[in-house]
This record gives structure tokens, sequence and C-alpha cells, in this order.
């Protein structure tokens, strides 16, 4: 009953957040997304729904740490009567949320982005959210990791920074798999032999909040998570999975897809000598729509894999988890020559006509 | 015409993924 209370809170708030922001960014013409030749959308949108998401998230986690302050609990130490991990996790997030109002409303050069998030990372691993061990995919002892927590931590954090910020490029995707990772990853923290409560709180507060913020990200969008947003939801997702005990594996399983994109992008980007920031129409979504599917059928294609491996990942076991490794590499391969087929073959009548 | 073709089997193969995904849910709880 507790988590359906905050859930729609965060959901009611970020509603009302995102009207109000939609409409002061119109109004005062400011953070307008105007259409590039690779963007999906053909008129001026705001960007700025990241700080409606932010904005109802930490507000709902601030009262809760008013009047339930033992509900958000994750390690002993505390700073001003704060837990320690949830001081690091809001003030990477507000270092992030004056970047990205920053890049959204003036722009700033990719490389200034990426230092940032590597800062968010080492905020976050400075302020003891750490990864102690890995469960070894091969059975018997867990792999220790020590200080390579250190690099692994921002490593991951700036990983799925990109992964969700690379994904907004259709209206409501990022929002999407970002609300299913999170309600899985909330089923798992609830799971009586992981027992994280306090994880469940945060996850289940996001989840609310993208689910008011959705409506108007949904296809045709009235408003963006522009990099504020896309950016926000990486760092807390991210954050969510290694907090209070590791959840590596079925977070990178839900988000399993856009992280291979990521991978393949980044590397033709490198095997023809670009920069991995210069960005083009080569993402999974963009085959998507080369290929034919709209807007709405591309996010319910790839939400529907994401569930699909969420769910698996809730079920399995490491080594189970290590299977579905492989079907998600074989499901993106089918992905790429299917969707290349219907590419070629839409070429092909085009020119026929 | 021909590319009225071309989106009936885009929309064929959106609904097959939808029915293969709905199959897939149905199944789920009794998977091992």
């Amino acid at each position: 009953m507790f988590y359906w209370i905050i859930f729609i809170a965060g959901f009611i708030l970020s509603l009302g957040l995102t009207f109000l922001v939609r409409k002061y960014a119109v109004s005062h013409k400011i953070a307008l997304a105007i259409p590039r030749e690779r963007d999906v959308h053909t008129k001026p949108i705001p960007r700025l729904g990241g700080v409606a998401i932010f904005g109802a998230f930490w507000l709902v986690v601030g009262v809760l740490l008013i009047f339930y302050p033992d509900k958000l609990i994750f390690v002993n130490n505390k700073i001003g009567g704060i837990d320690e991990n949830l001081c690091g996790l809001f003030i990477a997030s507000a270092i992030w949320l004056i970047i990205g109002i920053i890049d959204d409303v003036r722009g700033l050069p990719a490389w200034v982005k990426l230092v940032v998030q590597f800062i968010c990372g080492a905020v976050i691993v400075a302020f003891g959210i750490k990864i102690w061990w890995l469960s070894n995919p091969a059975g018997g002892l867990n792999i220790i990791l020590n200080y390579w927590t250190y690099l692994l931590v921002p490593l991951w954090i700036v990983l799925i920074m990109n992964v969700t910020n690379w994904l907004d490029g259709v209206d409501g995707l990022s929002s999407s798999i970002s609300l299913i990772t999170l309600l899985i990853l909330f089923f798992l923290s609830i799971d009586p032999a992981i027992n994280q409560n306090a994880t469940a709180m945060l996850c289940i507060i996001l989840a609310g909040c993208i689910l008011g913020f959705l409506p108007a990200n949904w296809n045709p969008a009235k408003i963006f998570l522009g990099d504020t947003g896309s950016g926000f939801l990486g760092l807390m997702l991210g954050t969510f999975a290694i907090i209070s005990g590791a959840k590596l594996a079925t977070a990178a399983l839900v988000m399993g897809i856009p992280i291979l994109d990521t991978l393949i992008v980044i590397i033709g980007r490198l095997s023809k000598k670009k920069s991995i920031f210069a960005a083009d129409k080569t993402h999974l979504h963009h085959r998507f729509l080369d290929a034919g599917f709209n807007p709405k059928q591309t996010v319910i294609i790839l939400s529907m894999i994401s569930l699909t491996f969420g769910l698996l990942a809730l079920k399995l076991q490491t080594q189970g988890k290590m299977t579905a490794f492989l079907w998600l590499l074989a499901i993106m391969g089918i992905l790429l020559v299917g969707l290349s087929f219907l590419k070629k073959r839409k070429g092909a009548k085009n020119e026929g006509r | 015409m021909k590319e009225d073709n071309h989106k009936k089997l885009v929309k064929f193969v959106f609904w097959a993924m939808i029915v293969i995904f709905i199959l897939g849910m149905a199944v789920f709880p009794y998977l091992n």
C-alpha cells in the first residue's frame, strides 16, 4: 500500500510539473528543439522535461525523508542526518541538472558532458555506493572487486547515462525503457531473497514520475526529456542497479538491446574513424524508422523486448542470465538483419515507382 | 500501390511480434 501511495504521488507531481515546465519553456521560448535532419520531430518542442522529473522525484523523496526517515536507509553513515548514499545521489543528480539545463538551453561540447558524467560517477562512488563483488558467471566463488570498484562504478554510470541519452531519439523510447527497468528493479528489490526496501522505494517513486511524464512525451511528443532528463534517468538507473548490493546483470538484461546498440554504434563510428559523439542516424531506432515502422511501433517493440528480458532476469539465476545474454545477442542479430532487409525492400520499391 | 504492400508487410511483422509477445507472456509462468 505504501509503495502505491509514493508511486501515485510521484505520478501526480510529475504530471503537474511537466505541464508547468512545458508552458514556461514555450512561453519564454527557451530550450526549444528545432528540428534537424536526423530528428524525428518536425516542429520546435521544449526539451526541459528532465527538470519536471527531477523536481517531482526529489520532492517525493524529501517528503519521505521528513515523515518516514527510516524508509530510506542504505548505510549507517549519515551526513547532516541524511543517509550518505542518498546525499551522494542528490549531489550527483544536482550537478547533472545544472549541466543538463545549460546543455538544453545553450548547448555544450560532447567532451564537457562526458567529463561531467565521470564526475557524477566519481561522486556516487565517493559517497559509498560501490560494487563490492560480482557473481561469477561460471559458478563458484564471487569475484571480489576491491579497488577496481572506483573505476568500474564511474564507467558503469557513464555507460548507462549515454545509453538513455542515445535512446532518446524517438518520442517516449528512453522514458519507456527506463520505466520498465525501474519496475523490474523494484520487483527484484522487494523479493524476500534480495530485500532492499529502500532501493524499492526509490525505484517506484521514479517509475511514478516517469509515468506522469510519459503522456506528454509519447508520440507525437509535446516535450522531450532533453539531456537533463535522459542523463538524470541514466544516473538514477545506473545507481539503483548498484546501491545496497549489485543488481548489474538484471539491469544489463532489461537494457540489453539499448546497451548492445550503443556498443555497435561506438564500434561503427570508430571503424569509420569518426568521433564516437558524431551524431548520425545509425541507432537501432533509426533502423526501425528506416525500415518503415512508425515511432509508436518502434517504442512498443523495443519495450516488449526489454520487458521480456526483464521478466526472465527476475526468474533466472546467474548462469541462466548468461544464457539469456546469448539470446539477447541472437535477437539483436535477427533485428539487424530483418531491419536491413525491410529497409532494402522499401528502397527498391520506392525506386521501382 | 507497391509502397502499400511494404506498409502491409511492416504492419504484419509488428502484429506478429505482438502475438509472439502475448503468447510468451501466457506461457511465462510455466517456464522453469
